[in-house]
């Protein structure tokens, strides 16, 4: 699952991993929150400044449903936000811009 | 001598005020007491300051005030204090301490600088909100861009596609200096940091050899990583330096760090220059804004930043930074 709300980024994001993965997007946090009680996704990328609720609060409330989550930040923020988002339980943060490699290192790497 | 010091004290535009080693306070001048309604000589002396200040701010306010007493460093810091209409304003906190017939006191000085905070609040919120929305369009580019790449293998226009890279990677750290600068400036108070710590954990992130020679405590926060990193970056990509060497030694109250690389060395037209804010320089020629950002961090510590001529070739950059245990 790719919970982004950024249009242009949310797309990129599909462009650049959907020939390998399937894709669930959400374009803020409560709604990544519901579609992770619907599908279970393998891993979420998960980025921190979004409405209605952000990474932060999202990536809590997903660990509380299933400690075991794979959660996996972007940033476009300071890093006090992605440490915030570590701290909620995320695995790692990644910082924007990030290429195809990186996102398919990290997902890889979790998968397993 | 006492009523001319309270005259004195009443004239000065400055609210401030005297504490006692038990916290109370034994004198508050004219100007202080117009702060609040709350707040009257007669209610305040004998009494701790601290019943005045926010809630949320007590624990900070009384520790410097105990610090202070105890002859420790104190920087300057902001506590809210409830004003006369019955808002909270910002003051922000400098002091000292005297001694009289044998006793120690502590003295305090309160700037109003709400209209700053709350300027320095929108300013933020607009950076960072442009720096999201920027970061985010270079991610979209940059991704589009790592596909044409592969969609032209090694066509003719390649190259374009290796410029237009560059200018977005030109982007991104101009917006993550804004950032590391946004973050040196505004978060934070100062703290004892490990030099060779810092070094050590920078030097990771580079493919060259970097030589560390003693050990310094410092003044500074997590800026510092910010300092070496743009100076180690410096050294390889403008000077061509295959290595590094940090060398410390305790100066006085400072430490003195001498960050030496043997590349091409900067010539002595340009010395005066490189830390200007947009100086740029030569074929490698980046923002121009990181040994700005540099300088900037190294006088908030309160130290010193200057470059020398390494021999027989490169360059030494020279940081003077306080030492911690002042």
């Amino acid at each position: 699952m790719v919970a982004e709300d950024d249009a242009a980024v949310l797309e990129t994001v599909q462009v650049m991993l959907g020939d390998r993965y399937d894709i669930i997007p959400a374009t803020n946090g409560e709604e990544a929150v519901r579609k992770y009680k619907m599908f279970k996704p393998e891993v979420v990328l998960m980025d921190v400044m979004m409405p209605v609720m952000d990474g932060v609060e999202a990536t809590k409330e997903i660990k509380k449903i299933d400690p075991q989550a794979k959660i996996i930040g972007l940033t476009a923020y300071a890093r006090k936000k992605g440490r915030e988002l570590l701290e909620a339980g995320a695995l790692e943060v990644i910082e924007k811009p990030f290429t195809r490699k990186q996102l398919i290192e990290v997902i890889e790497k979790y998968l397993k | 001598m006492l009523n001319l010091l309270r005259e004195l004290g009443n004239a000065l535009p400055i609210p401030f005020l005297v504490y006692n080693r038990k916290g109370e306070t034994v004198y508050v001048n004219r100007a202080f007491r117009e702060l609040s309604e709350e707040i009257s000589a007669e209610e305040v002396v004998g009494k701790s300051i601290l019943d005045f200040v926010h809630l949320e701010d007590r624990k900070r306010a009384k520790d410097a005030m105990e610090r202070r007493l105890a002859g420790e460093r104190v920087e300057p810091y902001s506590v809210r204090v409830k004003d006369k209409y019955g808002r909270y304003r910002i003051y922000q906190v400098m002091g000292g301490v005297g001694q009289f017939m044998g006793e120690k006191f502590g003295i305090i000085t309160l700037s109003d600088v709400t209209k700053f905070e709350e300027q320095k609040v929108m300013l933020l919120t607009l950076t960072r909100a442009l720096r999201h929305d920027v970061l985010n369009a270079l991610t979209a580019a940059e991704s589009y861009l790592e596909f044409s790449k592969e969609l032209c293998g090694d066509c003719k226009n390649y190259n374009l596609l290796q410029k237009l890279e560059m200018s977005i990677e030109r982007a991104v750290k101009i917006i993550k200096n804004l950032r590391d600068f946004e973050e040196a400036v505004v978060e934070g108070k100062l703290e004892k940091i490990d030099v060779r710590d810092v070094v050590e954990d920078v030097a990771k992130n580079f493919d060259i050899p970097v030589v560390v020679e003693c050990d310094c405590e410092v003044v500074a926060d997590r800026g510092l990583r910010t300092i070496f990193e743009n100076l180690f970056q410096n050294a390889i990509q403008h000077g061509g330096t295959d290595r590094i060497e940090v060398r410390m030694k305790r100066v006085g109250d400072f430490c003195e760090i001498r960050v030496a690389d043997c590349g091409r060395g900067i010539s002595d037209e340009i010395k005066d220059k490189i830390f200007d804010e947009g100086f740029a320089y030569g074929k490698a020629a980046s923002t121009g804004q990181g040994l700005y950002l540099v300088k900037k961090l190294v006088e908030r510590y309160g130290g010193e930043i200057w470059v020398e001529n390494n021999q027989p070739n490169g360059s030494v950059f020279v940081l003077k930074l306080r030492s911690w245990s002042l």
